[in-house]
């Protein structure tokens, strides 16, 4: 595990709140960044995150330094995404979405000059995140687990519970059904 | 094209997940297959267009977010929680609900148990009742037992039929009724009295566990009034008893009524199959007792006692009503039945087995107190439908007498079942009853038709419009 983080783990363990500032701060954006991925929202990650790192204190004695801290703080969040998503299904992206989780106002759905450089260009970010959004909740989670914490399928599976044939079946139709939507999109755009 | 089970094995080995078994398959492919370096190509570019989706800056405060939630809040007064809260939740979460029948005057002595009582007397709702009992109210000993009263000056009437006694509760109403106190000064502190409809609470004591009864005060003439409409409805001829002058018994002994007793019971003429239907709803009836032939012994019939005397009582039978005789031959043919004892002595030997179960009964109580329901054929001859088998007529026209007992007491059951046995002398101790019973429909055709003392019967009820009678017996004194 990483040294400072375990520097910042004792002394919480030791009475010094603040000190878990440091893990926030060092955590916050990436965990953040995934959340958005995975809930396809920005004020649902952003609570999100807020619960997994106020929970991840609160059991931070139970945390006993195997993985490194991250780890187990995706695993709460994703536990507390989870939960929330359970309660309240993620209005799907929308213009008013659009606006309010980039605060910007839809993009612009013209051609790029460069097909090429379809999916690089901002428009097209935020095609793949509608494309995102749009599947099944269980494969976007998978894919968003691989693709932005590089978990391994047995990481995932163990977090899912679920096999890890599951994972690996999910992570392939979730990637051909984006490739699906993507194409379309595109398609459509030219 | 690439087989769904080609293109998963090129998702995998773009993850690096692949075993080098299949590691060498997918070598294999993308040597071979075109479209297969495209598809991984096409994996190279989601992932990398999922990686760069730009996501809005996290919003500025999180970091204090946490630190407020996090940091140690101003330590809160603690809620002043008595000690007896520790036991008190799952008592009260435990508690039961029972119907009692209260009967103010009656005046029995109970003996002494081993329940003990707490000194004070708490009156307070049930809302209240977590904060009123303080400990100093009650004796560490878990043999402690506080009783309570519990107006609920707010809470709606209750219905006087409710559902039926589970064991606990049956035991639980016994410890009640037995206590030393008496139940009514329990129920009714300071000498108020109880309003029907008024739900009252009872802490008991049940071995080492605290047991929360709650009850509804129930006016048993009215109780009584509901099942009077129950069995007109269902075509049951019903007579309405109160509390009878005492009288001597059939056998002759002085029956000692308990001084200023009250009591209900409901004496009623069926069909053994038509008050089967009609009463199965009452679910609060703890035992249905075949009365039939033990009936000599029916203060034992209300406790798990009922032995037999069926001689006895036929020879008795026959010598206060010469039309019962035919179907006493009845009766004695239907003793001599395969599986069932022939003869009094014989019948002796058979105790409880003869108790018939309607409905949710189950093993009579041992007390007084609870309920009971005594059936027997209007000559004695029981006609019970867990008894043994049974001569095809006796079953299909004999009227059965019915005797409903709330919070009677054994000997006036017997009083009961005497004026059913004398119908005249019913008829004339009750001749209001008598006059206001409905009109009885013509007995249907009935292949070896049998006397019935002029009482039809009435098949085809439907059944199961009332929920339940209830019995318990005030046996407090005051």
């Amino acid at each position: 595990m990483n040294t400072d983080d375990q520097q910042l783990i004792d002394r919480c363990r030791a009475g010094d709140v603040e000190a878990f500032g440091g893990l926030v701060t060092r955590y916050q954006d990436r965990l953040y960044g995934t959340l958005v991925r995975m809930l396809g929202s920005t004020h649902e990650a952003s609570d999100v995150a807020q619960d997994a790192f106020v929970l991840a204190f609160q059991k931070l004695d139970t945390f006993r330094g195997d993985s490194a801290f991250y780890s187990w703080l995706f695993r709460i969040a994703y536990n507390a995404a989870a939960s929330r998503r359970r309660k309240r299904r993620i209005a799907r992206t929308s213009v008013e979405a659009t606006r309010e989780q980039t605060g910007q106002e839809p993009a612009d759905q013209r051609p790029s000059a460069d097909p090429s450089h379809a999916l690089q260009s901002q428009e097209r970010s935020d095609l793949v995140r509608q494309a995102l959004d749009e599947l099944a909740d269980d494969h976007r989670a998978v894919l968003v687990m691989k693709e932005m914490e590089n978990l391994r399928y047995e990481q995932i599976a163990e977090l899912l519970g679920c096999p890890v044939g599951t994972v690996r079946s999910r992570i392939h139709r979730a990637r051909n059904e984006l490739r699906e939507k993507l194409n379309r999109a595109l398609k459509a755009e030219q | 094209m690439l087989s769904p089970e080609h293109q998963e094995l090129l998702s995998a080995h773009f993850d690096g997940e692949l075993a080098s078994e299949e590691r060498a398959r997918v070598d294999t492919l993308l040597n071979e297959s075109q479209e297969a370096r495209e598809l991984l190509q096409e994996f190279d570019e989601i992932s990398a267009a999922v990686r760069n989706v730009d996501v809005p800056a996290l919003p500025d405060g999180l970091r204090d977010a946490v630190l407020a939630q996090i940091r140690p809040a101003a330590p809160k007064p603690l809620a002043r929680r008595p000690r007896w809260h520790r036991w008190a939740a799952p008592v009260l979460a435990a508690s039961l609900a029972l119907t009692v029948a209260v009967f103010l005057q009656q005046q029995v002595q109970q003996p002494a148990t081993d329940l003990r009582v707490a000194d004070h007397v708490i009156s307070a709702s049930p809302a209240e009742l977590d904060d009123s009992i303080q400990p100093g109210d009650l004796s560490e000993s878990a043999e402690t037992a506080l009783a309570f009263s519990a107006v609920t000056e707010s809470s709606p009437a209750q219905p006087e039929a409710t559902r039926s006694l589970s064991p606990l509760e049956t035991d639980a109403m016994r410890l009640s009724s037995d206590a030393p106190d008496g139940l009514s000064t329990r129920l009714f502190p300071y000498g108020s009295q109880p309003v029907p409809g008024e739900t009252r609470s009872l802490l008991v004591q049940q071995g080492d566990i605290p047991v929360v009864v709650n009850y509804t005060v129930v006016d048993v003439e009215k109780a009584a009034g509901q099942m009077r409409v129950f069995l007109s409805g269902n075509g049951i001829h019903h007579i309405v008893t109160t509390t009878p002058p005492e009288k001597p018994d059939v056998t002759g002994n002085e029956i000692e009524n308990a001084p200023d007793a009250r009591y209900v019971a409901l004496l009623v003429d069926a069909p053994q199959d038509q008050v089967v239907a009609a009463l199965n709803d009452f679910d609060s009836i703890q035992e249905v007792v075949d009365v039939d032939a033990d009936y000599v012994e029916v203060s034992n019939s209300f406790g798990v006692e009922a032995e037999a005397l069926p001689y006895r009582m036929q020879q008795k039978w026959e010598a206060n009503d010469e039309s019962l005789l035919p179907r006493m031959e009845a009766s004695r043919q239907r003793n001599a039945a395969p599986g069932s004892a022939v003869g009094g002595e014989a019948r002796k030997q058979e105790p409880a087995s003869r108790m018939t179960t309607l409905g949710t009964a189950r093993p009579a109580a041992p007390s007084p107190s609870a309920g009971a329901l005594a059936t027997e054929t209007t000559n004695g001859v029981v006609d019970s439908p867990a008894s043994a088998p049974k001569p095809r007529q006796l079953t299909q026209t004999a009227t059965a007498g019915m005797a409903v007992q709330m919070a009677v007491s054994e000997q006036e059951v017997r009083q009961l079942m005497e004026r059913q046995y004398h119908r005249r002398r019913v008829a004339e101790s009750y001749p209001q009853s008598a006059a206001t019973a409905p009109a009885r429909p013509p007995a249907p055709p009935e292949p070896e038709p049998l006397e019935t003392d002029g009482l039809g019967s009435q098949q085809g009820l439907s059944s199961r419009r009332v929920k339940l009678l209830l019995i318990l017996q005030d046996q407090s004194d005051q």
